[in-house]
């Protein structure tokens, strides 16, 4: 036996040992051309995944329109109704309530902090029971279409962190617009037409500023970068050809252009060029997608009505929320809104009055048409605003006057259509200061939506600064009770 | 013989080291497993996975039992017939082979990761330990005990994965499902599970059934069937919901672990918090057995845990077609007609048309090499035939169809009832009649028809209503019965300065509305007032009031703007007094530009005067012919601007031979008089040639006792001279 291990160890011989490297090496030569980027260097993983742009799972929702309230809209004068406010009206909020929150530079140091129950009646809608407020009589007729969660909570107390939070994921700017992440994950659907549009509307209420980073796209290629729609009556100004320049010539003009750009995208390499040729050539279908957009004059009669006849000013809130119906219709896959006005730190009732005018009758003729063109189901629309408003009052409470301050740890935001479930989800105290149950963070209210478009919210990455990232960073779960 | 045996040797050779080849490449693909895509081609070996790996048992079996069995020869030096060492090797290449092919193979979709790591994994370690084997037979083939131990596991080995692989092919209890009571509950989507069957079932069945069955019937309480489990056992029915505590069972279910009387009974498998809770929702809610989980409310316990139970990421339908080649998608996607996947797993394709003028039929019938696999066609807005219709209708996979405002007509809907699957059909923006929408009733899957804004009548609708009950109607939203009221018109024409005969335009967006006005200060009414056509000319300085009426809603609210005429514009300016520092309007050049200015006098558009009085000399190169001069002037009383004490307006042929022609003194506002707006004075001659025009405006010297700056001299703004 020795002698034949003596004999084995005798046979390796160099020749052996070359003839079996070379079949290992083979071998292996032969499987690396199965991975296609083994050699390209650098290849990026995660924009090989992403190019099919193609949902990971049938999606529930097709588009969103995300009617922003920009300012922070009072969720306890519109739809968490503490019938116990009122009846402590005026009493200091209890501070085992109040726990450890941190406050805002208005309110911090205010020596009391006294309770202000709504001015307004609430009534429940709806087969789920939902409060709603006397200022939206619109919304309450369609609460039956209405995922009202009552329990998102934010970590952000000023309006530009939380803002940027709830758009990009990260209280601080320079990540991807949740619009941009869609674009990235999912494409444009009409290759004529930005996957993502922006459209800006104010209030008479105390406004907050909106800024282009919300609507940004980070480091993502730049082709996911939102698009702002003009409020005037050109919607996508320079858009037209100027006198004398035919659709022909502008054609050669861009071919020329885009082989110039070619040239020197071949000689520096930079992807951005390549964005601008697509950019181009998007803008020149755009010439004619944009116009049959944009032109109001052909819709019927009853859709005037049913949105309000503001809906035809050029800027308003309601002609906004026409506009991102018709673009959602087109195939834009995320349409966002902003309408300012709701940062009632002050005079509350008048503001609140003057914006649930603004936005009331809009808000729900959109649910209504989208449902009327087969089209609900495949859109997710969300309404509200970047946190909540204290329960108690700010300054001066007088008996028809008070203001709120912001109040980041629970507040209501709600959905209709794209596969949620109408009705109410989580609960608050009866104080409507802290959460009871069920507790939505804004993280799991990205990863939901994600949900709801097809993606799982893990699996929807970017590779940066040697990291990956994700609209939802680290955290987030999909919340399956308002999924339908 | 000995060239036979030569040749054995060389394919000895050859297939001991393609099997060293095999083993190497094995460790490579397993190392870069996750970026590896496979080309067709190997597709096609990896599928050939399940016939080779019958070569590798049947040949390493057969070795090990000659290990295991074959008697022991006396003598020491003794071996295994010759032949089984090239079982061994035949064994080892085709195992390592066809782990190989194994790995090409779970590469494809459709296996769930948790059940193929085990099998991969045994499959690997045999593929290696077979080649070990065969590499390092002598050594370890030199002692009884040890050769037979270690046959022994390679073939266990062997056969688990075998067995495991069986489990991927087959089913997970195929072995022993014989043996088993069938219980087979189909996978149900969230929106149709029923809570008795697809939520609470499943949970009796795992945790007590087992107890409680035909056959084993503990306490006489059988929980197999509805109705068995509702008659009870001997101590009773399960559930009361009169009682606090929701009767028998939760009670039971709630006792402390340890309690002689807990269920299920200690040792067995407990019912998790979850569990319980859903059980306790179901009963709370009357225990029924035919409701639905989207019954309950969103937060319910029972609701989420069925959604994440039914609902795991794509739960989605499945489609029994195959899916159609990336290239075709490929070639048939346009800028206009975007063809997608309903996902990346998905063969079933969503099809959406965009631009109305690009459209034509064949852009419908070119889809036919994908007629099996769209399952949803969105072609709103593009100019349909009905002949369409019959192209749509061979896409026999239809789930959805949109056809809003495509100009069809009812009388091809009958085509459609081809489309057998079809669940939802909107027709919106179509003059379609409720006649049309009977033909619909052959489609037996339909469920959701979207007519608003169709030729059909409220009363129609509630006859095809009642007519298809299985069908829920979308007739949308109408607007005869809600009368709003009207926005306001449009201004149109910004500039207030009127020159000569141009025309004020108004405008409303809404179609057929009607813009009445008057220019003399009175609210327009519907009736009375003078109906806006082309443009408004004015005569004079005029303040126009517009409101919009139509038949069906409230009047508008009222807009106005006051506008000024001007016939001739001075040719230059000159202030002979000295303006306040910072309002000297370019040396007074803004009172002949032609612009109202808005009523920010900072804005320098004004020229303000306080320590003199304002004074300023209009020249014409030509002699004019004017009958009056108007003076448009500013008050804020917040900022000490006042209307002037005294006007004057001068003019004539010569600088040095000036007539007055008018002048005007003016009441100092009292304290309630409003505090900020645009003053116009008027002052009216007969009609002269004039070459020049002096104008004089004093400020007010002390300002009243209730100012803020009271006793201090006031200001005079003026920003344009209007002549006509």
């Amino acid at each position: 036996m020795e002698k034949n291990i003596f004999e084995f160890g005798l046979n390796q011989n160099r020749r052996h040992f070359l003839s079996k490297l070379s079949l290992g090496l083979g071998s292996a030569a032969l499987g690396s051309l199965l991975i296609p980027d083994l050699f390209k260097g650098g290849g990026d993983p995660d924009s090989q995944e992403m190019l099919n742009g193609l949902a990971h799972f049938a999606p529930k929702a097709k588009r969103i329109i995300y009617l922003f309230q920009n300012g922070a809209p009072s969720q306890l004068d519109l739809f968490d109704y503490k019938p116990t406010l009122n009846k402590m009206q005026g009493q200091d909020l209890p501070a085992s309530i109040r726990g450890e929150q941190r406050l805002t530079g208005m309110t911090a140091g205010q020596a009391t902090f006294p309770l202000a129950g709504s001015a307004f009646n609430f009534k429940q809608y709806g087969d789920g029971g939902a409060w709603i407020s006397e200022l939206l009589p619109n919304i309450s007729r369609v609460a039956n279409d209405i995922c009202f969660i009552k329990t998102i909570h934010t970590e952000a107390i000023n309006h530009d962190p939380a803002l940027t939070f709830f758009q990009t994921g990260a209280q601080v700017g320079n990540r991807p617009s949740m619009g941009a992440w869609l674009s990235y994950g999912l494409g444009s659907e009409n290759k004529n037409l930005p996957a993502y549009c922006v459209l800006l509307s104010r209030g008479k209420g105390n406004g907050q500023g909106v800024y282009s980073k919300l609507w940004t796209n980070g480091f993502l290629d730049s082709v996911h970068q939102g698009v702002q729609f003009s409020s005037g009556e050109n919607p996508v100004l320079y858009l037209n050809d100027p006198d004398g320049m035919s659709q022909t010539e502008r054609r050669k003009m861009l071919d020329k252009l885009a082989e110039l750009n070619q040239s020197t995208y071949a000689e520096f390499g930079d992807p951005e060029i390549n964005t601008k040729i697509q950019q181009y050539e998007m803008a020149f279908r755009m010439q004619t997608a944009v116009p049959e957009i944009t032109d109001i004059s052909k819709e019927p009669e009853s859709t005037v009505k049913l949105y309000g006849p503001e809906c035809l000013v050029p800027g308003t809130y309601a002609a906004n929320v026409l506009l991102a119906r018709k673009l959602s219709e087109k195939g834009v896959r995320f349409v966002q809104l902003y309408h300012q006005g709701w940062d009632s730190h002050g005079n509350l009732p008048n503001e609140l009055r003057g914006q649930c005018q603004d936005v009331d009758q809009a808000s729900a003729a959109l649910i209504t048409d989208l449902k009327q063109r087969g089209l609900l189901d495949e859109t997710l629309v969300i309404w509200g605003g970047e946190f909540g408003r204290t329960n108690y009052c700010q300054g001066k409470l007088a008996p028809d006057n008070y203001g709120r301050d912001h109040h980041p740890r629970c507040f209501t935001i709600w959905m209709a259509g794209g596969g949620v479930k109408p009705g109410v989800y989580g609960e608050t105290d009866e104080f409507g200061y802290n959460i009871v149950k069920d507790p939505v963070h804004v993280n799991d209210f990205h990863a939901t939506i994600l949900h709801l478009m097809g993606m799982d919210h893990e699996k929807l990455t970017y590779k940066h600064l040697g990291r990956r990232y994700r609209l939802t960073d680290v955290a987030g779960k999909v919340v399956n009770g308002i999924i339908a | 013989m000995p060239v036979v045996f030569f040749i054995m040797l060389r394919f000895r050779t050859l297939l001991y080291n393609s099997t060293f080849f095999l083993c190497c490449f094995l460790a490579f693909i397993l190392l870069f497993e996750s970026r590896i895509q496979i080309p067709a081609w190997l597709q096609v070996v990896g599928r050939m996975h399940p016939l080779l790996l019958h070569f590798p048992i049947t040949l390493l079996v057969l070795y090990g039992l000659a290990v295991l069995f074959f008697p022991r020869p006396p003598s020491p030096n003794a071996k295994l017939p010759d032949w089984t060492d090239d079982v061994l090797l035949a064994g080892a290449f085709t195992a390592t082979l066809t782990a190989l092919m194994g790995i090409l193979l779970s590469q494809e979709e459709g296996y769930e990761a948790e059940m193929i790591f085990w099998h991969k994994w045994t499959g690997v370690a045999t593929a290696f330990l077979s080649f070990g084997w065969y590499s390092f037979r002598s050594a370890l083939m030199a002692k009884v005990l040890p050769a037979r131990l270690f046959s022994g596991v390679a073939v266990v080995l062997m056969l688990a994965t075998g067995h495991l692989g069986g489990n991927l092919t087959h089913g997970e209890s195929f072995l022993i499902s014989p043996l088993l009571p069938a219980n087979e509950t189909e996978s149900v989507a969230l929106d149709e599970a029923l809570v008795f069957a697809h939520v609470v079932q499943p949970i009796l069945e795992e945790k007590c059934v087992s107890c409680h069955n035909t056959n084993k019937a503990k306490g006489e309480l059988i929980m197999t069937t509805a109705e068995l489990l509702q008659k009870g056992g001997k101590n009773g029915t399960p559930w009361d919901t009169t009682q606090a505590d929701l009767g028998l069972l939760l009670r039971r279910v709630h006792l402390a672990p340890d309690d002689k009387k807990h269920m299920p009974p200690k040792g067995k498998t407990q019912l998790t918090a979850e569990e319980i809770q859903v059980l306790e929702s179901w009963i709370r809610r009357g225990a029924s057995f035919m409701s639905k989980v989207v019954e309950f409310p969103a937060q319910d316990p029972l609701f989420i845990f069925a959604s994440n139970r039914l609902q795991s990421g794509g739960a989605a339908e499945t489609f029994d077609f195959a899916a159609a080649s990336d290239k075709t998608i490929r070639e048939l996607t346009t800028n206009y007609r975007v063809i997608t996947p309903l996902s990346a797993n998905s063969p079933g394709l969503t099809v959406n048309f965009f631009n109305a003028a690009s459209f034509k039929s064949s852009d419908l019938t070119e889809l036919s090499p994908i007629k099996e696999q769209i399952v949803v066609l969105d072609a709103s807005f593009m100019p349909l035939q009905d002949s369409d219709l019959a192209t749509i209708s061979q896409f026999s996979n239809l789930r959805k169809l949109v056809l809003n405002f495509t100009g069809i007509t009812g009388k091809a809907l009958n085509d459609l009832t081809k489309l057998s699957k079809l669940r939802e059909l909107s027709l919106t923006g179509n003059t379609i009649q409720s006649t049309d929408i009977q033909k619909l009733k052959e489609i037996s899957s339909l469920q959701r028809l979207y007519l608003w804004n169709t030729a059909i009548s409220p009363e129609d609708f509630v006859k095809i209503r009642n007519e298809m009950k299985n069908v829920t109607f979308e007739s949308g939203f109408r607007s005869d019965t809600v009368v709003l009221q009207l926005n306001p018109p449009l201004i149109e024409t910004k500039e207030q300065i009127i020159k000569g005969e141009s025309q004020i335009r108004l405008k409303h967006q809404i179609a057929g509305t009607v813009i009445r006005y008057t220019v003399d200060g009175t609210q327009p009414d519907s009736l009375s007032s003078l109906v806006y056509k082309n443009g408004i000319q004015i005569k004079e300085n005029t303040r126009l009031i517009a409101r919009a009426f139509k038949p069906g809603w409230y009047g508008s609210g009222s807009v106005e703007r006051t506008y000024y005429r001007t016939t001739s514009k001075p040719d230059s300016v000159q202030l002979l007094t000295k303006p306040g520092q910072q309002y000297a309007g370019q040396a007074g050049k803004v009172l002949i530009d032609g612009v109202k200015s808005d009523r920010d006098f900072k804005n320098g558009k004004w020229v303000g005067f306080r320590e003199e009085p304002l004074s300023a000399m209009f020249y014409f190169q030509k002699p004019i012919s004017a009958r009056q001069v108007s003076l448009s002037m500013l008050q804020n009383i917040g900022s000490s601007i006042f209307p002037p004490v005294r006007l004057e307006v001068w003019g004539g042929m010569e600088a040095g031979k000036l007539k007055l022609l008018g002048s005007k003194k003016l009441p100092i506002p009292a304290e309630k008089d409003p505090r900020n707006e645009d003053l116009l004075y008027e002052f009216s001659f007969t009609a002269q040639p004039l070459k020049y025009i002096k104008v004089i405006a004093v400020p007010l010297a002390k300002l009243p006792p209730w100012h803020s700056s009271k006793g201090e001299p006031g200001w005079v703004f003026m920003d344009e001279i209007l002549i006509n």
